[in-house]
């Protein structure tokens, strides 16, 4: 009973000393380069297709939706650009890239770690004398929190451009129009948090695929349980994300 | 060709940030590259206004609002404005903030000083409009008008002193008109003094229409009945007065009559056509004595012991 | 000269050692055997490193794995070579990268060097020309002459074989007991073998050692395993002897449940 109820804390300090380690062995980050691009690739480059794709349709839909919610004669059409284009970037660009990649990237990194650690390669790696820490999870954390951030840029800019071709095709409003509501709106603060943002579920996203994959037991059904819980421990983790950043920075 | 992770990653990281660069200038309605420069506004009010609201002068967009701060000292809202480089922005223009807030549709609007001001020099303050007084806004336009005042002052100057003597000759035709002008002042005030009564007897009832309106603006419990047959009174009242009025303007048409026809002195100085022969000849002569004076000056200076110094 | 001394270990209420104590001789071939599940997988982890005891010492070389620095820890496990049961080879990597693998991390030898390298560990384990091949397209045995390859690379003074023959067929099985043979006389290193195929164990060990349950029952040279006064051993023995032909399959059946 008291077991159970320890095993969070005892799982979170599990967590937070295996990160430490990857991080700790920065200082051979020379070693593990070219594992960093082939991670960064992985994770970020070939991410960018499925992160466009759902960013087209949040920021179309969003666009329609408000459009449809603002069909009043006393507001101006100005302002569903005022709506739309913040929203993108400080909230819908950076959650809805993150729920992707959680079950993108998460998924990957938990499944591959977690079929290294039942297949003996970590120990393998290990044997040979590498730091299997820092060798597997410190590049693909590193990855994350570079490469978020570009996905994200890729998020709004292709989310925005829908939400005003949108806008435009469907009738709601012209591209001027958007854009002088977008403009007039606009705070800085308001992609800076979304970058804050995407850092932090980058981080979060590579960091519990790599705890839930290292720690992997138990083989195929092992790997089945860490990949699930990775995908779903790193959604629920984005969602208190989001809003720790959005109370600390707002 | 196979190009090298490195090589992948460096080039997504660069795309994403110039495109994050160029997104956020483009959102913040700068031009990517180009120059804008800083204004400042004083308000007593800031109205809602945020940074990012648009700056217009004449209804076009020429900026925007960079930052709004209230001053803890003087108690006043002091704006921050980006203006785009393209149209200059004259000495002596004024800002506002208008526009309704919640519909956001709030602004700066700059109402442009005069033309021929030169234009306002980066960095300075706006002043605001509803606070300026008659005193203020003279100030602003003074630089285009003390040229102007210039050249008229000069102009004058010169013509008075030609007036003078014209006038100081006792002959002249001159002397006579203003004489003749004197005589044609009277005689309108002759009837004025006669149309004093009626005139008077209209802004009385003027007054008691107003009167009427006030007391019943002030009694809203009224019923409707009431308020129309009050309405009625206060419009038959209105009428009687404008009846009065048509009679002192049918008094006027007589006297422009009279006028017209040449009798009474003003009347006679409207209609002698000599009279404006003479001016006319005054006038030819006024200008040959110009231009006598400015052949010669020396002959009407001479007089001057000033000139003699030179 | 590896030295265990006194070594418990359990996983939460699971006693899997309880004291043990062996020494692994210079240039010896020693077999560890036990039935699946006596500890066998555990002490040779031990040996390596990967698991730190709840009590007791571990020395390799006269240092205490359990109390060096992580950092000296890397340095000593470079002398040991590890074949792990599924061969545990980088399956995104090609055969040649996975035998080149620790030479381009811990070697300064270059590009050419590395290739020969890689090519005289492939020709010890009979594979030349293996080196283009993923590991998903080899069969379990090559893999693991790979696996063997990949364990030799970087010269080791000391080599682990983790049920080396299970899963394979007799045949495979005698090619990997002669490769053992061969490495320890060529390459003149220290085995240690673990295993519960007899077969292997009189065709391979000088020495062996027999964990039953938790504990270290009884250790001796293999010409004496025969006549021996351990009754858990006997049985052992016996049970393996009856069933030497099919020992493949029995080994096989009894791996996947956990």
């Amino acid at each position: 009973m008291l077991d159970s109820l320890l095993a969070p804390f005892r799982a979170l300090g599990q967590y937070a000393i295996l990160i430490g380690r990857a991080f700790a062995s920065v200082n051979e980050i020379r070693m593990y380069w070219k594992n960093l691009f082939i991670q960064m690739v992985r994770i970020g480059i070939d991410s960018v297709p499925i992160v466009a794709l759902a960013a087209a349709f949040s920021g179309a839909v969003l666009t329609v939706q408000t459009a449809y919610q603002l069909e009043t004669p006393f507001i101006p059409k100005t302002i569903i650009g005022s709506i739309v284009a913040p929203s993108i970037m400080l909230e819908l660009g950076v959650v809805v890239a993150g729920f992707i990649l959680a079950g993108r990237v998460g998924a990957r990194i938990a499944a591959e770690l977690g079929t290294m650690r039942v297949s003996e390669q970590i120990d393998a790696l290990e044997v040979m004398g590498l730091n299997s820490v820092g060798f597997l999870i410190l590049p693909r954390v590193l990855a994350g929190i570079v490469m978020f951030p570009v996905l994200y840029v890729v998020s709004c800019v292709v989310g925005i451009g829908t939400g005003i071709f949108t806008g435009h095709i469907g009738g709601f409003l012209s591209v001027s129009e958007f854009l002088e509501g977008a403009r007039q709106f606009f705070q800085l603060l308001d992609p800076f948090i979304g970058f804050i943002k995407s850092v932090a579920f980058g981080f979060i996203v590579t960091s519990i695929a790599c705890y839930k994959g290292y720690y992997t037991g138990g083989g195929a059904v092992g790997v089945g349980d860490s990949t699930t819980q990775a995908a779903v421990l790193s959604c629920v983790f984005i969602l208190v994300a989001d809003l720790l950043v959005a109370m600390l920075l707002l | 060709m196979q190009y090298s992770n490195e090589l992948k990653v460096g080039a997504a990281i660069i795309l994403a940030a110039l495109a994050a660069f160029a997104g956020i200038r483009f959102f913040q309605n700068v031009p990517l590259f180009g120059s804008s420069y800083a204004l400042y506004a004083e308000f007593d009010d800031a109205n809602g206004l945020v940074s990012g609201n648009p700056v217009r002068m004449k209804g076009v967009k020429v900026g925007s609002v960079e930052r709004v701060r209230l001053d803890p000292k003087t108690q006043t809202v002091r704006v921050q404005l980006k203006l785009e480089r393209g149209p200059t922005i004259p000495e002596g223009s004024r800002a506002s903030v208008s526009g309704i807030s919640a519909l956001g549709g709030v602004h700066v609007s700059i109402a442009p000083g005069p033309r021929d001001n030169p234009p306002i020099s980066p960095g300075s303050t706006l002043p605001s409009l509803e606070s300026s007084s008659s005193l203020g806004r003279l100030t602003d336009q003074a630089p285009a008008l003390a040229s102007k005042a210039d050249s008229v002052l000069r102009n004058t100057s010169a013509t008075m002193a030609t007036l003078n003597r014209l006038i100081s000759r006792p002959d002249s035709d001159l002397r006579q008109t203003l004489t003749a002008l004197r005589g044609m002042t009277n005689d309108l005030e002759e009837v004025t003094e006669a149309e004093k009564a009626t005139i008077r007897r209209l802004l009385q009832n003027l007054e008691a229409v107003s009167g009427d309106l006030r007391a019943f603006t002030g009694e809203n419990g009224d019923s409707l009945d009431v308020a129309v047959r009050r309405l009625n009174q206060s419009l038959g009242r209105l009428n009687r007065g404008l009846s009065s009025f048509e009679k002192t303007s049918a008094t006027l048409d007589t006297i422009t009559t009279k006028l017209n026809n040449g009798t009474g002195t003003a009347g006679r100085l409207l209609n002698d056509p000599s009279l404006y022969m003479k001016l006319d000849s005054a006038a030819t002569r006024t200008n040959t004595l110009l231009e006598d004076f400015r052949q010669d000056p020396g002959r009407y200076l001479e007089d001057l012991t000033l000139v003699k110094v030179f | 000269m590896i030295e265990v001394r006194n070594i418990s270990k359990s996983f939460g209420d699971l006693q899997v050692l309880s004291d043990v104590s062996l020494d692994v001789n210079e240039g010896e071939k020693l077999a560890i055997i036990g039935r699946s599940g006596s500890g066998k997988s555990v002490l040779m982890k031990h040996i390596v490193g990967l698991l730190k005891p709840d009590s007791g010492h571990v020395y390799v070389d006269d240092q205490d794995l359990c109390c060096v620095p992580y950092e000296r820890l890397r340095e000593l496990r470079k002398r040991f070579g590890v074949l792990f049961q599924g061969g545990a080879l980088f399956d995104s990597l090609s055969s040649f990268e996975n035998i080149a693998f620790p030479l381009r991390y811990f070697s300064s030898l270059s590009e050419s060097e590395i290739e020969a390298r890689v090519q005289e560990c492939l020709d010890l384990v009979n594979l030349s020309d293996v080196g283009a091949k993923n590991p998903s397209e080899l069969s379990g045995g090559m893999r693991k002459r790979v696996a063997l390859a990949r364990a030799i690379s970087m010269e080791p003074a000391y080599i682990l074989y983790d049920e080396p023959t299970s899963g394979l067929d007799p045949e495979t099985s005698n090619t990997i007991n002669d490769l053992i043979n061969h490495l320890a006389s060529e390459l003149k290193v220290t085995s240690v073998i673990i295993t519960h195929d007899m077969h292997s164990v009189l065709e391979v060990a000088d020495r062996v050692a027999f964990l039953y349950r938790q504990d270290l029952e009884w250790v001796g040279p293999v010409a004496e395993i025969h006549d021996c006064a351990n009754p858990n051993l006997n049985s052992f023995v016996r049970a393996s002897e009856y069933k030497i032909g099919d020992s493949s399959t029995a080994t096989s059946l009894s791996e996947p449940s956990p």
